[in-house]
């Protein structure tokens, strides 16, 4: 009996020392597609589009992670024609079909461009575009600044005030409507909100000591912004409208730049409480505020966090010169993706638009953050650009 | 052999019948449900005909509207501050704003050009025409040691294939050396997989933390993929939406192998966001 019984167990142990054998044939195959330690930027040729089309595909094209090839080594061929309205398919090299294939009428050659290259980017990495998302900045006219807005390269660009006064650091409410900033106007740093299709503009901050650096929730309720009316400068949050007031912030060193996280719970601002500049936390409702750890990032400013909450990026200052770098919101290892200061994320979380210097002059630059690749707004301005934020 | 003997060793041969069915029978019944499944296509892209009116109509304040004040009254309006009279060269020291970033916000560019326009002597002094010279020496050197990589490579290629040679005129065709073979064999069909999709996958863009995302695939002896399925998401939506368009595109791989038995095998793949581990 028992001579059966240990030959039946030893059975049982050698078929299932077969199963483990069959499990480990069976191991999962690993694709990493940072395999090479750089992510791959999108392999694409393009053929039958000319002109302001081109050059405006390409710009959007390449902000967003894609690279001109030859057409051996495309995956996507982009053929198309923009002779009296865009028309525009892509072929799949891989799939070997067509997966996108569209004809645009209507608005005006630009907005068709930038629509195709929309549905390009959508089409080929189920992420959605950012063509025709448009940009706020401060341009310099002579001693002053004024607001300006564009479409996110620069073109069709409008001044928002005319005030001959010194306005800047704006951010778009979320529906794009509105601009809230700060201006001298009235000779003193104020904070207003200002409709851009009706021209009103209201203020939101008008207290004793500096208002500024608006920063309009995800929900498009309530603004954070720094005020100094209690001494040293704090971060503070209200309504919208201005009403509601409520100091975050109670510490006597200087507080600066606040951000909201995309889930509206959290702003992330600069404080230099520890002596040095660095990114710090704190509940939009009130609570303790703790530090967002920047390793290899001193002198950490401007964050701004991205909207699918991934990451923060923000400017570092070494020596006499500037970087972009990224975090995560939790802290931790600092990334430094390019040289330029006060990025802001656009809607697809992977491009940024910064300021840089190019021949002395500061203007505005959009960068694809995986790639690390940077390029210059194609349209320039007359004076020096600075403090851009993209909207929607 | 007592009764009870006999009986324990017809039970066990039972159960070993069962075990060996299951074993048999199991993977075959498995793999003809993973057939049912289908590839999920996105349709990606969604037609564009209501073609945009300008998002953005900007009508900049008139200005007049400069001067009158805003209608709403602030909400701690403090005189004393508004009515001191200050003239337009006020605004280029404003001390709070200095506080709060380390460059001055209105005018006075201080720290940067100044050290920018300090290192320019030092490029004049760099400027030397002597240095091509070391270049193209370099470049020669650096042919010559290509030249003697590929040298050693051939060398290294040659003597490889003597022992080749040598070992395979010393062994018999026996069948211990399929199986490592054949191992190796379905190892580079799962590399061949594991190229399609990397070529086939682009990253979305920034992704905290190391989402992955498990994905079967069950390929036809031929080299089409029958079916590709997410089977445990990522948790990052942008994830799992690249890797389901790179799924979509891959719909071929390449015949199986000798070593690869069957009409048709599942892989399971993991489709990692970061390989820095």
């Amino acid at each position: 009996m028992n001579k059966s019984f240990r030959y039946s167990l030893s059975v049982l142990v050698a078929l299932f020392g077969l199963g483990k054998d069959l499990s480990q044939a069976q191991k999962a195959i690993d694709v990493d597609v940072f395999d090479s330690g750089e992510i791959k930027a999108i392999p694409v040729y393009i053929e039958g589009f000319t002109g302001e089309v081109l050059s405006l595909l390409k710009f959007d094209l390449f902000v967003q992670g894609f690279e001109f090839v030859d057409k051996a080594k495309a995956q996507f061929i982009l053929k198309g024609s923009n002779a009296g309205g865009v028309s525009g398919a892509v072929y799949d090299q891989l799939k070997r079909e067509f997966i996108l294939n569209k004809r645009y009428q209507g608005g005006n050659l630009r907005m068709q461009g930038h629509t195709f290259a929309n549905n390009v980017v959508e089409s080929i990495t189920g992420s959605p575009g950012i063509g025709l998302s448009k940009i706020a900045f401060r341009q310099f006219h002579g001693r002053n600044t004024e607001i300006h807005v564009a479409d996110f390269d620069g073109f069709n660009a409008k001044q928002v005030t005319r005030d001959n006064s010194i306005s800047a650091g704006p951010d778009w409410s979320p529906d794009g409507g509105s601009l809230f900033y700060y201006s001298y106007l009235k000779n003193n740093p104020d904070i207003y909100s200002h409709n851009i299709r009706t021209g009103q503009r209201r203020i939101v901050a008008r207290y004793s000591g500096s208002n500024i650096s608006p920063s309009v929730s995800p929900d498009g309720r309530r603004v954070a912004m720094v005020l100094s009316k209690a001494g040293s400068p704090d971060i503070w949050v209200a309504n919208v409208n201005g009403s509601g007031l409520r100091r975050l912030t109670t510490t006597k060193a200087a507080e600066s730049s606040p951000c909201w996280s995309p889930d509206g719970r959290f702003i992330c601002f600069v404080s230099r409480v520890s002596g040095r500049s660095g990114l710090y936390k704190i509940p939009a409702n009130g609570g303790a505020m703790s530090r967002i750890k920047t390793i290899y990032a001193s002198n950490a400013t401007e964050p701004d966090w991205s909207p699918d909450g991934k990451a923060i990026a923000f400017t570092t200052q070494r020596g006499g010169s500037f970087d972009i770098c990224i975090v995560e919101p939790s802290g931790g290892k600092a990334k430094v993706v390019a040289s330029g200061e006060d990025p802001s994320w656009a809607l697809n979380s992977r491009t940024l638009i910064f300021t840089n210097r190019s021949s002395g002059k500061r203007v505005l630059s959009v960068l694809d953050v995986p790639t690390k690749r940077v390029k210059t707004l194609p349209r320039r301005f007359q004076g020096n650009c600075s403090q851009a934020a993209w909207g929607n | 052999m007592g009764k009870l003997k006999r009986s324990f060793v017809a039970g066990s041969f039972v159960l070993h019948a069962v075990i060996i069915a299951l074993l048999v029978l199991g993977p075959v019944l498995l793999a003809k449900r993973e057939e049912k499944v289908q590839v999920i296509d996105l349709i990606p892209s969604e037609i564009v005909d209501q073609i945009l009116t300008p998002k953005v109509a900007i009508t900049p304040p008139a200005p007049t509207q400069t001067k009158p004040k805003p209608k709403p009254a602030p909400p701690k309006p403090k005189p004393v501050k508004i009515t001191k009279p200050k003239p337009k060269p006020t605004p280029p020291k404003p001390k709070p704003v200095k506080i709060t970033k380390p460059k001055p916000k209105p005018a006075p560019p201080k720290p940067k050009p100044v050290k920018i326009t300090k290192p320019k002597p030092k490029i004049k002094v760099n400027l030397k025409p002597t240095v091509r010279r070391p270049d193209s020496s370099r470049v020669k050197a650096q042919q010559e040691a290509a030249e003697r990589a590929r040298k050693a490579d051939a060398q290294r290629q040659q003597s490889l294939n003597k022992s080749l040679n040598r070992l395979s005129s010393n062994l018999s065709g026996s069948t211990a050396v399929k199986a490592p073979l054949g191992r190796l064999a379905s190892a580079n069909y799962e590399s061949l997989i594991r190229r399609k999709y990397m070529d086939a996958t682009f990253h979305p863009g920034a992704i905290s933390g190391d989402p992955v995302a498990k994905v079967r695939i069950v390929i036809a002896r031929g080299g089409n993929v029958l079916s590709a399925r997410i089977l445990n998401s990522s948790g990052v939506v942008s994830w799992d939406r690249a890797v389901q368009k790179s799924l979509d595109r891959v719909k071929h791989i390449g015949p199986f192998p000798k070593a690869i038995s069957g009409a048709q095998k599942t892989f399971t793949l993991n489709f990692n966001s970061r390989s820095f581990k």
